[in-house]
């Protein structure tokens, strides 16, 4: 399994991807989930996927070779965001039309999905998700973001902290807790994470970091995220319907 | 105690269903049982387990046994044998029979307890570790159980827990639907002490669904920020 979140804001774009690995309990492995093609100035491309990972790798191999040649399939050149989508798709159906069948004759689940997204030169930053058959939908104003993987952990904060209007740094902060969230409830989601932001209209890549284990603010967060999230609850008004003292007691014991 | 009123099978037969069930002698005991799975299914058991409890006589039934494993036990027991009377005949239309009881509460004479019963009949007890259960669409609503309950945490402060991690659900799973009905249960008091169905029309669940999102941007806007310098040369 996986986690990947792509969000977008006003105030420019943060993707984050796990680097869990598996094919069974003891199968586990670390592998990144996050490529780059960054020409700044010019554009900023950020691939995250989720699949089979020899498929996602045979495609950002296709990718990689496409672009060195510099043609019209090369994401150095496709001027809008939505090619670059539509490249990506195009080499998800190469691949699974070579390896598809042979995968299928032994049950191997084949399919696999990108969230593509940045800016390049001319136009707005743009947010994409490639499905496994290769087609793609753009993140509209209504929802903001693209998560691929083990998604539904880490849905509800994004869903009602982050706001079209957030800064990149919250929206940062509560991608980390939903990456919290998911890796405390599947180990088919595992550290480290690959984080990167994007500020609008910067065309580079501003922060783009890869939080490991031992990272004291990653650290912080899953240590404190909690005791002030019941400090929240704690804080937040109680319903009149329960005026009873009692149920405000703590710990009843006896 | 907490459960949706969501029952569905497709988008266009959707309907309000209780899945709270509660067994209760004031003073004596109270045992809550909360259903998730084929509709006919929990609705045969929770008919059989009335019926056993208007005996006072015969075998014991839930106004009758003596403990709480006894009283999963006997949900178990009422499943297992719907299971075998209607199971094959669900199975030939590949209909999914599966169901799952939540049931808890307290018997004079132990302390409150918890159990999970699976579709098997079979059950389990929830300890100091993992002091819940959930059943049916357990993820979305899971992250903010885990984070802020503990078995010290004060009743109230639980629920208001609870009626976050439904919305949490609801607002991504259009199979999880209001109301919900909430049974709280305070310790040794062998007596019910609230008993809530929330509707949409709920002043007070409507400020949670509204206004708990910007509680929680504000909590984002307090949490330190990392001093990650932000532009790396490239």
């Amino acid at each position: 399994m996986t986690y990947c979140v792509a969000v977008k804001l006003d105030a420019g774009m943060v993707f984050a991807s796990d680097s869990r690995s598996n094919a069974g309990v003891d199968q586990i492995a670390t592998v990144r989930k996050m490529a780059v093609f960054e020409r700044a100035g010019q554009r900023v491309v950020t691939l995250l996927w989720a699949g089979n990972l020899a498929v996602t790798q045979a495609v950002l191999d296709l990718l990689e070779r496409w672009s060195r040649a510099e043609g019209d399939r090369s994401l150095w050149n496709v001027p809008a965001m939505d090619e670059a989508a539509g490249l990506v798709g195009e080499a998800l159906r190469e691949v699974q039309t070579r390896d598809g069948p042979y995968l299928m004759q032994s049950n191997v689940d084949s399919s696999a999905s990108f969230i593509v997204g940045g800016q390049i030169a001319g136009e707005g930053p743009r947010l994409f998700q490639v499905y496994a058959q290769g087609n793609y939908v753009e993140a509209s104003e209504d929802v903001p973001y693209f998560q691929i993987g083990e998604h539904k952990y880490g849905r509800a904060i994004i869903d009602r902290a982050i706001t079209r209007q957030s800064s990149l740094i919250n929206a940062a902060k509560c991608v980390l807790v939903s990456f919290d969230y998911t890796l405390r409830s599947n180990i088919s989601v595992g550290l480290p994470i690959d984080l990167l932001c994007y500020a609008r209209d910067s065309l580079r890549a501003g922060l783009n970091r890869r939080i490991a284990e031992s990272d004291p603010y990653f650290q912080m967060i899953h240590q404190q995220w909690g005791e002030r999230l019941r400090r929240a609850v704690e804080d937040w008004p109680d319903p009149d319907w329960a005026a009873d003292p009692a149920l405000s007691a703590g710990g009843a014991g006896g | 105690m907490a459960s949706d009123s969501r029952t569905n099978a497709g988008v266009d037969q959707i309907s309000t269903y209780r899945k709270t069930t509660v067994f209760e002698k004031p003073g004596e005991r109270v045992i809550v049982l909360l259903s998730s799975g084929n509709l006919a299914i929990t609705q045969a058991v929770i008919n059989a387990l009335m019926s056993q409890a208007r005996h006072t006589e015969g075998p014991p039934n839930l106004l009758t046994v003596e403990s709480m494993p006894e009283a999963a036990g006997l949900v178990g027991g009422a499943l297992r044998e719907v299971q075998q009377r209607d199971g094959p005949y669900l199975a030939k239309h590949n209909i999914d029979a599966r169901a799952n009881f939540i049931v808890g509460g307290q018997i004079r004479g132990e302390r409150p307890r918890l159990f999970l019963v699976y579709t098997e009949g079979n059950y389990i007890e929830a300890t100091e570790e993992t002091p819940y259960f959930q059943t049916g669409e357990t993820k979305y609503g899971k992250p903010i159980i885990d984070r802020v309950v503990t078995p010290t945490t004060p009743l109230i402060e639980a629920a208001k827990c609870l009626l976050v991690s439904f919305d949490s659900t609801m607002r991504s799973n259009i199979s999880v639907g209001l109301p919900i009905d909430l049974t709280i249960y305070e310790r040794d008091t062998l007596r019910i002490g609230l008993s809530r169905r929330i509707t949409e029309a709920d002043p007070y669940y409507q400020m949670v669904h509204t206004q708990w999102g910007s509680g929680l941007r504000q909590l984002f806007s307090q949490l330190p920020n990392p001093d990650w310098s932000y532009h790396q040369p490239t």
